[in-house]
Formats: C-alpha cells, sequence, structure tokens
C-alpha cells in the first residue's frame, strides 16, 4: 500500500472500529476508497476489530462484492440470474466474454456476473463502471462499450 | 405559467435513459423559453412505459411512454407541456388500466410523489398509521396487526402478529427490529421500489414495529446490488430525523427509535434471516440452526423483530386505515394484497398490487400481455428461483399461499419471471443447482455437497438421457436437500429442478412417462 493509501485505511478504521457489526461497513468503505481491500490491510483491520487476520480473511472471501485484487480500469457486470437469462443475458454474457478477450490485458477491461439489479421487467441488465443500463442486448453492448470507452 | 413535468428518478427509469430526459427537457425548455418545474417522482412501475414523463394538466397527470432524450425536442415543439396528444401519449396515468384496476395498497404513493418530500408524504395520508400506533399503544397495535391477517411477505408467510407478539413479551434490555431489504430473488423488484420511490413508508412501518414491541433500534439490510435504495433510505432516515419521526422521543410520544442502514456484499443467502443476522453482526453470512428463534435471540442475541420490506409497508396501512379494511381483501387464509412483479420475457412487465386470489393467467396476460418476444409462453416461474414452474393447466388457480403450497409451489415474494422458447428448462434446471453451490454458505452438507453434486448429475443425464439411473439419483438428491438442508436455499432449490424435470421431460431429453403419474 502506499503511504497515501495506508493513511486513508487507518482514518477508515478508526471510523467504524467502534460500530456495532462494523467490519463490513469497514471493508465496504476500503474497497470504495481503494478500488479493493489491500492484503496488506488485514492485519490492521484485525486487530482493530480483535480478531484474527484468518477470520477478516474468511468474511472477505465469503463476499462476492469484497476483493484483495486490484479492480481493473473498467468493470462490466451482467447479470445472470433467471429473469434476465429469459431476455437473452447468457447469449450477452458470451458477447461480453470476447469482446473482452480483444482487450489487450485483464488490467484494463474485467467482466463479472451479478445475480439481480432489480431490473427484472426490462433486462437484460449492465453495470459499466458503475453505472447502470437496461434493456441491452448483445448488439447494443458493443456501441455501449465503445460509447463509455471501455473498449475502441 | 410553469408547468410541472415528472421525470422518475428510479434506478430502472434512469437505466433506461430518465436522466438524460430530464437534461435534454431542462436545456429545451429553457431554448424555448417554457417555464417548467421537473419533478423527479418514484416509478409507477408499469416499467414497459419508462422512461415515463408525466406532464400536469387540469385534468390530471397526462403520460408519455418510453421517451428517449432524442424525443424530447420533438415532444415539446408539438405541445408536451400541454399534454397534447402524440404517437407517445398513454392519456391520462391514472386512468391506464394497468394501474386503474390494481389495489394499490402498499404502492399507492410510488410515482405519485416525490420520495424524498416530507410534505408530499404527509399529503398523501403519511405518518398516520404511526400516529394511530402511539395513541391506541404496543398491545392495540399487535392486535391491529392480528386481526388484519398480514402474514410475512418475504416468502415464509408467517403471521406478522405472532412474531411482534414474542418479542414484546420477551424481557431484555435491548431489543431491535431488523428489516431484510435483501431482495436477491431474481424477478422481483417491489422492495427495491419501496425503498427508491415511498422510503418514509418503510421508515414509518419499522417505527410501528419498535415502539409495539419495545425495539429501541432499527436496521435495514440493503442489498449491495441497490445503490440508490441505499442512498435514497439513508437521505430519507437523516430527513425522518429532521422531523422528529426518528429520534429520542418519537413524534414527542416520550420514547425513541432510530434507524441505521447496512449494505450487504453480494450474498444470496444472507436474505435467510438469520444469515442475514451474522452478517449484520460482521460475520460470515452462515445459517443459524433454529431455535432459538430470532425473536428471542437475534441480532446480538437480543430479541429482533425480522421483516421484509412490504411486510413492514402493510403495517402503515393497517394502522392508518384499520385492521379490518387490509383483511376484507384476498381470500383463505391469505389476507390482504400482495405486489406481484412480473419479470423476464414479459410484453408489460411491472408491478402489479392485487389481493390475493386473482390467478396466474389474469397476471401473465391481462396486464402481462404476454411475452416480449411475442412467441409463446413456455415457462413461468413463481416465487423465485427457488420456486416451482408452473405448469399450464393450474394457471387459473387463486394464487395465495395455501393453494401455492399444496401444488408444490410457493407465493414467495411475489416474483413472476416468464420465459419463452429460447429457455431451455435443463439449462435452467442445472442453474438452480449452480446457483446453490455458489451461494451456499456451506454449513450444511445436503445443501453444500447436494447443490455441487445436482449439476454433475443433471450433466451425466443430459448426455446420457435414456438411463432411468440418473434421473432416480436426482430425485434421491432432491429429496435429501429437501429434508436434510438447513435452510430454505438448499431445501427449495429441488422445486424449479423438479418442476423442470416432471413437466419439461423433452428439454432433458428424456421420453415421457406413459401412462402413469407424473412423480412429484
Amino acid at each position: 500500500m502506499t503511504q497515501t493509501a495506508d493513511k486513508q485505511l487507518r482514518d477508515l478504521v478508526t471510523a467504524f472500529a467502534h460500530e456495532p457489526g462494523g467490519l463490513l461497513p469497514l471493508l465496504h468503505a476500503v474497497q470504495d476508497a481503494l478500488g479493493h481491500i489491500p492484503a496488506d490491510s488485514l492485519g490492521v483491520i484485525a486487530k482493530a476489530f480483535n480478531r484474527s487476520v484468518a477470520e477478516v480473511h474468511g468474511v472477505i472471501s465469503y463476499y462476492d462484492r469484497f476483493t484483495t485484487e486490484p479492480a481493473a480500469k473498467h468493470v462490466v457486470q451482467v447479470c445472470q440470474a433467471e429473469a434476465c437469462q429469459a431476455v437473452g443475458a447468457r447469449k450477452l454474457h458470451e458477447k461480453l466474454r470476447s469482446l473482452s478477450a480483444q482487450s489487450p490485458n485483464e488490467e484494463l477491461f474485467q467482466l463479472q456476473s451479478v445475480y439481480c439489479l432489480g431490473f427484472c421487467a426490462r433486462g437484460p441488465a449492465v453495470v459499466v463502471n458503475g453505472e447502470l443500463h437496461a434493456n441491452i442486448d448483445a448488439a447494443s453492448i458493443e456501441q455501449l462499450l465503445r460509447d463509455t470507452g471501455v473498449v475502441s | 405559467m410553469t408547468v410541472k413535468v415528472y421525470v422518475p428518478q428510479d434506478s430502472l427509469a434512469r437505466a433506461l435513459g430518465a436522466d438524460a430526459v430530464a437534461l435534454q427537457l431542462q436545456q429545451v425548455c429553457q431554448d424555448l423559453g417554457q417555464s417548467i418545474e421537473i419533478v423527479r417522482n418514484g416509478s409507477r412501475g408499469l416499467y414497459w412505459l419508462e422512461p415515463l414523463i408525466e406532464v400536469q394538466t387540469a385534468t390530471g397527470r397526462k403520460g408519455y411512454r418510453e421517451v428517449s432524450a432524442s424525443m424530447v425536442r420533438e415532444l415539446v415543439v408539438h405541445g408536451l407541456l400541454q399534454g397534447a396528444e402524440h404517437p407517445l401519449s398513454v392519456g391520462l396515468v391514472e386512468d391506464l388500466p394497468y394501474l386503474a384496476t390494481q389495489k394499490r395498497v402498499t404502492c399507492a404513493r410510488m410515482g405519485v410523489t416525490d420520495p424524498l418530500s416530507l410534505s408530499d408524504y404527509e399529503a398523501h395520508d403519511g405518518w398516520q398509521g404511526l400516529r394511530k400506533a402511539i395513541a391506541i399503544g404496543p398491545e392495540k397495535v399487535i392486535e391491529q396487526v392480528s386481526l388484519s391477517g398480514l402474514r410475512g411477505r418475504g416468502g415464509a408467510a408467517f403471521p406478522a402478529a405472532i412474531k411482534w407478539q414474542t418479542v414484546a413479551q420477551t424481557q431484555a434490555p435491548q431489543k431491535y427490529v431488523v428489516c431484510n431489504a435483501d431482495e436477491g430473488d431474481s424477478g422481483t423488484f417491489v422492495d427495491r421500489m419501496v425503498m427508491e420511490s415511498d422510503p418514509f413508508m418503510l421508515i414509518e412501518g419499522m417505527v410501528i414495529a419498535g415502539l409495539a414491541t419495545g425495539a429501541s433500534e432499527g436496521w435495514i439490510y440493503i442489498r449491495d446490488e441497490y445503490p440508490q435504495a441505499l442512498r435514497t433510505m439513508s437521505h430519507a432516515v437523516d430527513l425522518a430525523r429532521k422531523a422528529g419521526v426518528l429520534g429520542e422521543s418519537v413524534m414527542g410520544c416520550g420514547r425513541g427509535f432510530d434507524i441505521r442502514i447496512r449494505r450487504a456484499a453480494g450474498s444470496y443467502v444472507c436474505g435467510e434471516e438469520t444469515a442475514m443476522l451474522e452478517s449484520l453482526e460482521g460475520k460470515r453470512g452462515v445459517v443459524r440452526a433454529k431455535p432459538p428463534l430470532p425473536a428471542v435471540h437475534g441480532l446480538f442475541g437480543c430479541p429482533t423483530v425480522i421483516n421484509n420490506v412490504l411486510t413492514l409497508a402493510a403495517v402503515t396501512y393497517v394502522l392508518a386505515q384499520g385492521a379490518e379494511h387490509y383483511a376484507a381483501l384476498g381470500i383463505g387464509r391469505s389476507r390482504g394484497t400482495l405486489p406481484f412483479q412480473i419479470a423476464g420475457n414479459v410484453a408489460q412487465g411491472g408491478l402489479v398490487e392485487l389481493p390475493f386470489g386473482v390467478s396466474l393467467r389474469e397476471i401473465l396476460f391481462t396486464y402481462g400481455g404476454g411475452t416480449r418476444s411475442g412467441k409463446p409462453i413456455k415457462a413461468v416461474q413463481v416465487g423465485g428461483p427457488l420456486g416451482a414452474y408452473i405448469p399450464q393447466e393450474r394457471w387459473d388457480d387463486p394464487i395465495d399461499y395455501e393453494t401455492y403450497a399444496a401444488m408444490g409451489a410457493t407465493v414467495g415474494h411475489g416474483g413472476v419471471v416468464i420465459h419463452d422458447e429460447q429457455a431451455s428448462m435443463a439449462q435452467l434446471a442445472r442453474y438452480a443447482m449452480a446457483f446453490c453451490a455458489h451461494e451456499s454458505c456451506g454449513k450444511c452438507t445436503p445443501c453444500r455437497i447436494g447443490s455441487t453434486r445436482g449439476v454433475e448429475v443433471i450433466d451425466r443425464l443430459l448426455s446420457q438421457p435414456k438411463d432411468p439411473g440418473h434421473e432416480q439419483l436426482l430425485r434421491d438428491l432432491c429429496q435429501t436437500m429437501t429434508y436434510g438442508s438447513l435452510c430454505a436455499m438448499g431445501s427449495m432449490t429441488p422445486y424449479p429442478v423438479l418442476s423442470a424435470l416432471n413437466h419439461y421431460r423433452e428439454d432433458f431429453g428424456m421420453d415421457q412417462i406413459v401412462g402413469e403419474e407424473v412423480p412429484k
């Protein structure tokens, strides 16, 4: 971690250590601020909550949202749950996979499956770098990714 | 003269372009010297029309459907602000049959009001339930909830009053109300709509629950995949505090209640109440054995009321209008209304709140309008990913908890997902097992291992569909999961799997069973 990141981490830990059930709010805050939960932050976090590093690792690894891997420059999430599958979400995922394979390296474009954004009446649902989109299909997704600079 | 124009801020409306529409509307009206007031309302839940723009006219609010930013200039030039006729006109929104024939008890304000306007909320019967609750006292409140027949709307359908009574009777220095807003079922979105489009209603319901049971703190566990709901509820809680609804003395009654918002982290099983408690306590969302019930030993070991968003929302109506009005709706032991959510491959998807007793056919066709693709409906899953695919011969049955349970199905949280011919029921059955394996908390073997093996057995069955041994093993496995799992996720994953197997054998490449009853 950089010095800046370390300071950010410690400030957040101070803010959340005494919140009841504060570990998840802290992990969210760290990931929101730094893009991921740095592996070398676990010691500080564990100590603040009087839990073991293994336990903190256990919490992080349990939840799909949390990761110790640095985020890619572009993150595209596509819903793969039943209602979106009913309107072609699998095909959309395949299309996205082929687009991401064309991307020069994985650090640029990461594709994730998510399960339900609540857009089930107008699927498929896609999130591009935090921006929500609905009624997307394999045809419109490529244009969307070009418009948002995810692919060139 | 300033014209009021409503452009929804609902996250799905925004995902369909509502923000760009609002921006363009502002710009165009400025250019043309037209004075407008844009109100970012909630969604009416007629998602097939979104972005649905409404213009206030002398006769009511006139709607324009599926408005895109590129259409705005033309619309304004052609008299949008006067409610003029246009190919995109839908007429008076409140006269639309889809809306007008519903019984909007819980969803009455959605799309009507500005979600974060306290004055709008007051003007539309807001806080009446809470005022009544304060006036009549805790015992009478629980009595009203009991008389209403309200059952948990998360899916378990447990009588709300019994839960509240248990907590009220349990002595403890601290008690909690926890709202389960981890609406993880594909095909459901009404909780999202409540939080985004009528957040004060949820707050009101929680305060009523707190005062009735002696809980001083409410927690709302909101799924991570609902960022706007998280923001809106947070903002609404701040406003409610400023208005004196939350704090040390609720509306000056002398008893306190306040709310914390907690963000979930992408785990479906954390919608199970005890896994949710573990998550709130900062741990892995692993299911707890019951007993003890959360009502006795819940959050941090304290007596806890856990209710779904809709259950708490319904409470405000029960208290404001009287239990008998709620109980008068519905059939059998399913009293009141359920906001059904029509989703998937549907022409007119959205929120349809109706009393129990409506048939699935009416929901699919009269409201849903059949498929979006125009092809025939192939399969309908009711009650979420753990719900059964309802065979066509049962589409006329009245929807209520008991009727659906008796046919091996579930009403759940009211989600209705429509599939057309592009669905492979074998793939959906496999997905049900794969999803369970991915989301399993890992504690119990029938779920953790059963779902993993379930994927493998289905794959073997699909590669050798004529070998009866695979089907026998799959059914055996499903029985183990049904009776051996610790929670509903493991025990109900067999519902979609077996209903797919029973009613769509051809998708699995299997022969029809001839001259025998279809095994359950």
